[in-house]
């Protein structure tokens, strides 16, 4: 399966808070670019919000909650404000939620060539078992051709890239599953930044990929 | 000190009001708009982390966090993107996840979204907010109590739409359009009421 947008019911899942950090991040990430999604979010949020106004509570309750402690608590909070500033040039490729992943702006980060024209940046997420990166891939440079045993979802962040059937552009999402085989080809000009997030290591098919199975992760 | 009088929670406080507290407290740090929102929101906030399978204790120390973050980013709140519910519901959930999962989970800030539909809202946008609010909660009611059902098992007992397919026995695909269902309907009548 492949879809440009998010499907309803992985909004759904990171609405209620059912997905776990790396989708999340994806999801995030998705949506500070596409404004009808984030629409759509929008709705979902003051869906949760109705349902909390009319959720049943002991309101009879004498207890307070706790208002003493917390009112105690009050004045040691910090009030937040963003530490990190980043270029102009990486604040208009990555989004806010995505921003808080990466120690640098995007040229002073630690890329990893992963193949011709194709280098990682890994992102460190608490779930060992996923795999969050971004990609810089040159003009008309293709990714090594791959299958997944799980999920994969991409972002674009900049420019885009052809998969053989759809292209994808900044703000799209791709989904790919098990039965997916694809090469994606980043664009001719502008070449391709994204953010990549793995359910389960991906399988390398092409005959080079089978060759560098052992030691390239992606 | 005196013994404080014990919750009464201000019997249906107007959007409108709840909005000037939380605007209170960004401004001035009001402790007092903080208390009057704690004794309206902390029995909720405690009652939803008792849906989403928290102990009592756990539950209360949730809505504790959640209300600090409340003080903590007032500045942050934009009453022409989302009511106060609703931007407590998204604070609330962060929090569960953070407090019962031990995870981050990255969201998208209220003021990126503004920034990103900046030109096309109106001049009377909180009057849009308060009034597209006002059309989800009616609109809930009227949902079909299989589309209603399948919301709140995904709201309130944290759980994903395929482990919901599951629980009721359902396939995938009739969850997924159930789903949409209920957005295209809420959404339909939002634009309804609000084209005009």
């Amino acid at each position: 399966m492949v879809v440009h947008q998010s499907d309803e019911g992985l909004m759904l899942d990171y609405a209620s808070g059912a997905l776990g950090e790396e989708l999340s991040l994806a999801m995030a990430t998705h949506l500070s670019l596409s404004m009808r999604q984030a629409q759509q979010y929008q709705t979902l949020n003051a869906i949760g919000g109705s349902m909390l106004d009319d959720i049943d509570c002991d309101s009879a309750d004498d207890d307070d909650i706790g208002l003493e402690s917390v009112l105690a608590r009050l004045d040691y909070e910090p009030v937040t404000g963003k530490p990190v500033s980043f270029n102009r040039v990486t604040s208009d490729v990555i989004p806010a939620p995505l921003r808080d992943y990466i120690p640098a702006d995007i040229d002073a980060l630690k890329w990893r060539k992963v193949g011709p024209g194709v280098e990682e940046y890994r992102i460190k997420t608490a779930n060992k078992a996923a795999k969050t990166s971004l990609l810089r891939i040159e003009p008309g440079r293709a990714m090594p051709e791959h299958t997944h045993s799980g999920r994969e979802i991409t972002v674009v962040l900049k420019g885009s890239y052809a998969d053989g059937v759809e292209t994808f552009a900044r703000g799209d999402m791709q989904i790919a599953d098990a039965s997916d085989n694809h090469q994606p080809l980043a664009d001719h000009e502008e070449g391709c930044i994204c953010l990549i997030v793995l359910d389960a290591p991906v399988k390398l098919t092409g005959r080079v990929g089978r060759l560098l199975n052992p030691f390239v992760k992606f | 000190m005196p013994p404080r009088p014990a919750l009464k929670p201000v019997d249906k406080p107007t959007s409108d009001h709840l909005c000037g507290l939380v605007e209170r407290i960004a401004e001035t740090r009001d402790r007092q708009a903080f208390e009057d929102l704690y004794r309206h929101f902390a029995p909720r906030l405690k009652a939803y982390g008792m849906r989403a399978g928290a102990d009592a204790i756990t539950a209360e120390e949730l809505a504790q966090e959640a209300m600090i973050m409340v003080w903590r980013k007032a500045a942050s709140f934009d009453r022409r993107k989302a009511t106060v519910s609703t931007w407590l519901f998204t604070i609330v959930r962060n929090k569960r996840i953070d407090l019962l999962r031990r995870q981050n989970r990255p969201d998208i800030e209220a003021e990126d979204v503004i920034a990103m539909i900046e030109p096309e809202i109106a001049q009377d946008d909180a009057v849009i907010a308060e009034q597209s609010h006002s059309v989800v909660r009616e609109s809930l009611k009227t949902l079909p109590e299989d589309q209603k059902k399948v919301l709140a098992m995904a709201f309130f007992e944290d759980k994903s739409h395929s482990q919901i397919a599951e629980d009721l026995g359902l396939p995938l695909g009739t969850v997924k359009s159930r789903i949409r269902l209920a957005m295209s309907r809420l959404k339909g009548r939002l634009g309804k009421e609000l084209a005009v």
